[in-house]
């Protein structure tokens, strides 16, 4: 196992093992998302007070959840990179985070679209959830910024990996700001303790949809991060050769 | 779907769909650039500055 993943490390073999994956993880996400959305906007029933505009759910739960995953998951890469000095986490980092960032704007924009009509405003300030929400965005676009900023990629890397490790502090904020503050936001649906607050039927296309966003997430971080690999190696025997076939 | 709430339904089904396309896409737009761009820089001569 521990052979397998040192080999994995390895630029080579990860993109040729990325390119046999993103292929499948890019089908069975469409496969997911496609009954998840079919399911959410065709069988659930529509909510008792929301009508149907609770429907937006079933793409606003999900990019909201990946947008903290993404950040999650790039301050572990970030610590990795630091650490270990792994090229691969590196690629990681500055791969995950257009796509995140594009989640974060996803979940921000759906939600105001949710919220005209529930709250009566797109936006709200004294609303903690989407104030800690818009910042997630600007640790982002500052990580985004950070690495362009450099013309040696790896300095860039790095650089990026300290302010996702940094801006990580603000991913429990977004998740908890329903429980500390007055918010105009409702609590956790699913991810909380006992049983999720959502009838069945209304809950296995969100199911759906939220697994199809993560299955989706891991093809593009793959091909993006195939990508910062082949500019890192651009020198590289194996590079050339696929260049050249 | 009711026409009250439709705006708001399809706009965000929308701007899902447009972050899909994009994720999908320009990783892919991205791979064709690079590989332009190293062929390009493998034909030419090493520049010794």
């Amino acid at each position: 196992m521990w052979t397998w993943f040192h080999q994995l490390a390895s630029p080579p073999t990860f993109y040729r093992f990325a390119d046999l994956l993103t292929p499948w993880l890019f089908a069975l996400a469409v496969l997911l998302l496609g009954t998840g959305v079919y399911g959410g906007l065709l069988i659930a029933p529509a909510d008792y007070q929301q009508g149907d505009a609770f429907r937006i759910i079933y793409v606003h739960v999900p990019a909201a959840a990946l947008s903290l995953f993404v950040y999650t998951f790039m301050a572990v890469a970030g610590g990795i990179a630091l650490i270990w000095r792994m090229k691969l986490a590196e690629c990681a980092v500055v791969a995950a985070a257009p796509v995140g960032g594009s989640f974060t704007a996803l979940a921000l924009l759906t939600g105001m679209l949710w919220g005209k009509p529930m709250w009566g405003a797109y936006w709200v300030w004294q609303d903690a959830r989407l104030v800690s929400e818009l910042i997630l965005l600007f640790f982002y676009a500052g990580v985004i910024a950070l690495n362009s900023a450099f013309a040696d990629a790896r300095a860039g890397a790095r650089a990026s990996s300290w302010l996702a490790i940094v801006g990580v502090v603000n991913v429990p904020i977004v998740h908890f700001s329903v429980k500390w503050w007055n918010t105009l936001h409702q609590g956790s649906t699913i991810l909380k303790l006992g049983k999720p607050s959502i009838a069945g039927d209304m809950l296995w296309p969100l199911l759906l949809t939220l697994f199809g966003f993560f299955v989706f997430f891991s093809a593009v971080v793959l091909r993006r991060m195939q990508n910062e690999v082949l500019v890192r190696e651009r020198n590289a025997r194996w590079v050339q050769e696929l260049i050249a076939a | 779907m009711s026409g009250k709430y439709a705006f708001f339904i399809w706009g965000s089904y929308t701007l899902t769909l447009a972050v899909f396309l994009w994720n999908a896409f320009a990783p892919k737009l991205r791979r064709n650039q690079l590989k332009r761009h190293l062929s390009e820089s493998a034909a030419e001569p090493e520049d010794d500055e």
